[in-house]
């Protein structure tokens, strides 16, 4: 619908600018660029600095090759799977469910406590955890000590469970709150229906519950994956060590870019993380496009 | 000349005609209601008088001036909208003296103007409250102050008491129509509530689709419908519409022959009658149409009665204080012989059906 | 009397605890450690002392890092803000031929292109532009990102605001521009302070855009200077940056709680992402 009055069509052009250039140039260009800079042997010191070759796919081709892409990808998919999907996820729908239709105090409580997880700068987070897992003073094995546990090396003896609780721990919040939000939607009186006729709590919540809020699970789940994919976070706690145990691919990216000068086998790698990254994204917005139909 | 005139206006929004080829006139002294169920256009109408919406076609004249590219606010035209606008930041004193301030009136005559429409209106004693801090009828009224301190040519209404309560409604009914007499200039009044529009008006334009189906003045709309959708959206209950056949000058209705014999020549076989409730008595006497009584609705003064005729139902309106009647009775009724319409099979009044008494 | 429903809130309570305890344990130690006189990697309460902040104060390096913070964050919070606005009230307002495509194609754009996913990128076309080791390219790049779901809240937030209050405006006799002052923005002041809070909260707290951009020590924001002091070598002066990081992370806590206290949750989880 047209409204001519309220702006006309210079001022429409003139407002809409400053944003666009903004996001064309430091979003959308270097999205598109790194295409052609993963098809050259640009290195960020040395000869090839100053005038890189053009390789074509050879950068793509060794990727598939690299015992080190595997590694990461095999723990990236490992920790979007252990701290999203199942963490995350799991998690956030118990705290959902536990606080649901219980008093509004509990509730704030709850959410609170588990939203400033989510809300601390990174890097403090990472050192309140490096604190924590302290081997020899941390307060999870001072605790676990008094319980007559042995004292554990969690970086060095479990150092994919250790990022995966971590991100759990980081980033419940999100699925915690998008679940409590979805529960709000079902109708009270489904719930009271069921209530009365006798459904044990089971049944309630695969019969009522589950079916109203697929569609938010859905959401959640693609959500969350996205973002885990693209979590540089555990590279504050182990630096992709203990002997790259920890190496998710956007540390893989880091190491080759900025430790070993590698832009244009590190452009290689970030246009494979950005390919995945658009199906991700491509499933989100068909799925958020029916949902509005 | 006409106050207000549209002439062969047409409003297109990308592949839908909200307006199509409209014309009419209001005159100064008009209370003129546009009445219409929800997208009929009735809305985009009176924002093309507003022009908050530029005609794709067609002119517009308010006060011999044509308008149809003006801004609204070269039109000096005042509009409550359907939610009131209100602005939630101002208080009341400031949103009713809004556009006297826009259009940099003194001060003390912006005060002289606030104080007389908040007395008339009797909000006096709101003036420095927000918005959100009085009910819905006196938002309403503030409403009305803020068109009201501008001395438009026109007013411009939006179903303005569609968000009132019922009780509430039927009040601030009453007190705009007392307000009406008192605004001395046209008012535009949209609504889709046939009862406000019967109430409220000196000229109704029903509109459907689009089009005008039908402007004149509440009594012609409720006694000569111009056709079957006019008659159908006046009157609570609405006009009873029955299809029928017509042969040998005779109609019948389902398998029943109604004795109505007709003085119009120029009839096709298929036609529809219709009869408001009000006009359907039940007889004890044989009368025209052999009914059963389905259902029975008291309402206090009146009773609603509904029967079906063969595969038809048809409702009556009763004013007698005992009905002694009760669901599933056959009974006899008989329809007012001066208050029958007769429509085309396209839906559109017979002019002069209703003189097709024949006792 | 027997309460049926007490013995599921007690099985309720039984399972929160634990998982609660999980969630507290390292963030108490982050409000309990700056106060304590003998800081050690243990929750140890001690009689409180406030010298570890006062160690804050004195180092050169920590109080520089927080100037340098303040002016990226409020580069930032300017840049978006104003860009989003007026971008935001276009995207309501007008509808014009690829509006729904321009639309599309920013959300695609600003969910697939995260700061991690295209650091290589990014830190090559700052090096192109000149802007290696410049506030301004942390400003440019952290705007850039934060901006396109910055408009779509804000959007949100605009399209929620009846267009009947610039309607009557418009018939009430106002000039687009009073329009603008008088009206819109007065009704649109919440969230655009909503927005700025948010995005001063995210750009404060992000690590890893300076992390690659900015060189020398002095240009160093907080997160930066935190993780130095914490992998340099040496003994890490534990007391000084548990205090140092809750002074950092104290303004983003009081941000997201006076938003949470007018919108509630869900306005934070838009741009979190």
């Amino acid at each position: 619908m047209q409204k001519k009055y309220l702006i006309g069509k210079k001022a429409v052009v003139l407002l809409l600018i400053p944003a666009l250039i903004l996001i064309s140039i430091f979003l959308i260009f270097p999205a598109i660029w790194v295409l052609k800079l993963g098809m050259t042997n640009e290195t960020l010191t040395g000869i090839k600095a100053r005038e890189p070759d053009f390789v074509g796919f050879e950068n793509f081709l060794r990727i598939f090759s690299d015992r080190f892409f595997y590694n990461a990808l095999r723990i990236s998919l490992l920790f979007v799977f252990g701290s999203a999907i199942v963490g995350q996820a799991g998690l956030g729908m118990i705290l959902a469910l536990l606080t649901y239709r219980k008093s509004r105090r509990l509730r704030t409580t709850v959410q609170s406590i588990v939203i400033l997880a989510w809300i601390i700068p990174e890097v403090v987070v990472a050192y309140l955890w490096i604190a924590f897992l302290d081997k020899d003073f941390g307060t999870l094995n001072v605790t676990l000590s008094w319980f007559g546990f042995e004292k554990v090396n969690w970086f060095y003896n479990h150092p994919i469970l250790t990022i995966v609780l971590f991100n759990t721990w980081r980033g419940t919040a999100y699925s915690m709150l998008l679940f409590s939000a979805a529960l709000e939607t079902i109708p009270p009186s489904y719930l009271e229906t069921a209530d009365i006729i006798g459904t044990s709590a089971w049944r309630k919540f695969k019969d009522i519950v589950l079916p109203n809020i697929k569609s938010y699970i859905f959401t959640d789940l693609i959500l969350i994956t996205l973002w885990t994919f693209n979590v540089f976070t555990p590279y504050l706690l182990t630096g992709g060590g203990p002997a790259f145990k920890t190496e998710l691919l956007p540390i893989y990216i880091y190491r080759n870019a900025f430790r070993y000068f590698k832009i244009g086998y590190g452009s290689a790698i970030s246009t494979v993380v950005l390919l995945i990254n658009l199906l991700l994204a491509i499933f989100y917005i068909t799925l958020s496009r029916r949902k509005r139909t | 000349m006409p106050w207000v005139e549209f002439v062969n206006v047409v409003k297109r929004f990308s592949d839908v005609t909200a307006v199509n080829n409209v014309s009419f006139s209001i005159e100064k002294h008009d209370f003129f209601t546009l009445l219409g169920p929800s997208g009929c256009g009735k809305t985009t109408t009176l924002r093309l008088i507003a022009g908050l919406e530029i005609p794709d076609d067609g002119k517009i004249f308010i006060a011999d001036q044509d308008v149809t590219y003006k801004l609204p606010k070269e039109r000096n035209v005042a509009m409550v909208f359907q939610n009131y606008a209100l602005y939630p930041h101002m208080t009341v004193r400031e949103n009713i003296s809004y556009p006297l301030v826009v259009r940099k009136i003194p001060k003390g005559e912006i005060e002289k103007r606030v104080r007389f429409v908040a007395e008339s209106l009797q909000i006096s004693q709101l003036l420095d409250r927000y918005p959100q801090q009085i009910s819905g009828g006196q938002q309403q009224r503030v409403a009305l102050a803020r068109a009201m301190i501008q001395t438009p040519t026109v007013f411009l209404l939006d179903e303005p008491l569609s968000n009132l309560d019922a009780k509430l409604r039927l009040e601030a009914r009453s007190f705009l129509k007392h307000l009406y007499t008192e605004l001395g200039t046209a008012v535009v009044y949209v609504t889709h509530d046939q009862a406000e529009a019967m109430a409220l008006s000196t000229k109704i334009a029903v509109m459907d689709n689009g089009c005008i189906k039908q402007i004149g003045s509440p009594k012609e709309i409720y006694n000569e419908p111009a056709n079957i959708f006019v008659a159908s959206f006046i009157g609570n209950p609405p006009m009873n519409i029955i299809p029928c056949k017509i042969s040998d000058r005779h109609f019948l209705v389902g398998e029943q022959r109604l004795q109505l014999p007709i003085p119009l020549t120029e009839l096709e076989e298929d036609a529809y009658l219709g009869i408001r409730p009000e006009n359907i008595q039940i007889v004890t006497a044989q009368g025209d149409l052999r009914a059963q009584i389905f259902v029975i609705e008291p309402l206090g003064v009146e009773t609603i009665i509904t029967f079906n005729v063969d595969s038809f139902q048809l409702k009556c309106l009763a004013f007698e204080d005992d009905i002694p009647y009760k669901p599933g009775d056959m009974i006899w009724i008989r329809f007012r012989r001066d208050k029958i319409h007769i429509f085309d099979k396209d839906g559109n009044r017979i002019q002069g059906s209703e003189t097709c008494d024949s006792h | 009397m027997k309460d049926p429903k007490r013995l599921s809130k007690i099985i309720s309570y039984i399972i929160l605890a634990p998982i609660l305890a999980f969630f507290v344990a390292p963030i108490l130690w982050l409000l309990v450690t700056p106060f304590s006189l003998r800081p050690s990697l243990f929750i140890s309460i001690s009689k409180p002392t406030l010298n570890n902040f006062i160690r804050v104060f004195q180092n050169k390096t920590a109080i520089n890092a927080f100037k340098n913070s303040v002016i990226i964050s409020v580069g930032v919070v300017l840049l978006v803000t104003i860009c989003a606005l007026f971008a935001a009230y276009v995207l309501s307002r007008h509808y014009f031929k690829g509006r729904d495509i321009l639309l599309y194609i920013l959300v695609l754009f600003s969910s697939i292109v995260t700061g991690v996913a295209a650091m290589v990128p990014i830190f090559m076309l700052n090096l192109r532009l000149g802007l290696i080791d410049k506030e301004l390219g942390v400003i440019l790049t952290i705007a850039g990102g934060m901006l396109p779901t910055s408009i779509f809240i804000l959007k949100d937030f605009f399209d929620s605001i009846p267009r009947s209050f610039e309607e009557a405006a418009l018939v009430d006799g106002s000039s687009p521009l009073q329009i603008m002052f008088k009206i819109f923005l007065p009704l649109s002041s919440k969230g655009i302070i909503v927005i700025a809070m948010l995005v001063f909260a995210q750009s404060w707290s992000n690590f890893l855009i300076p992390f690659i951009l900015l060189r020398t020590h002095t240009k160093y924001p907080v997160s930066i200077a935190i993780y130095t002091f914490f992998t340099e070598v040496g003994v890490p002066d534990i007391g000084m940056i548990s205090a140092y990081a809750l002074l950092y992370t104290a303004p983003v806590i009081v941000m997201y709680f006076l938003v949470e206290r007018k919108f509630g949750f869900s306005f934070y989880g838009g741009i979190k992402g």
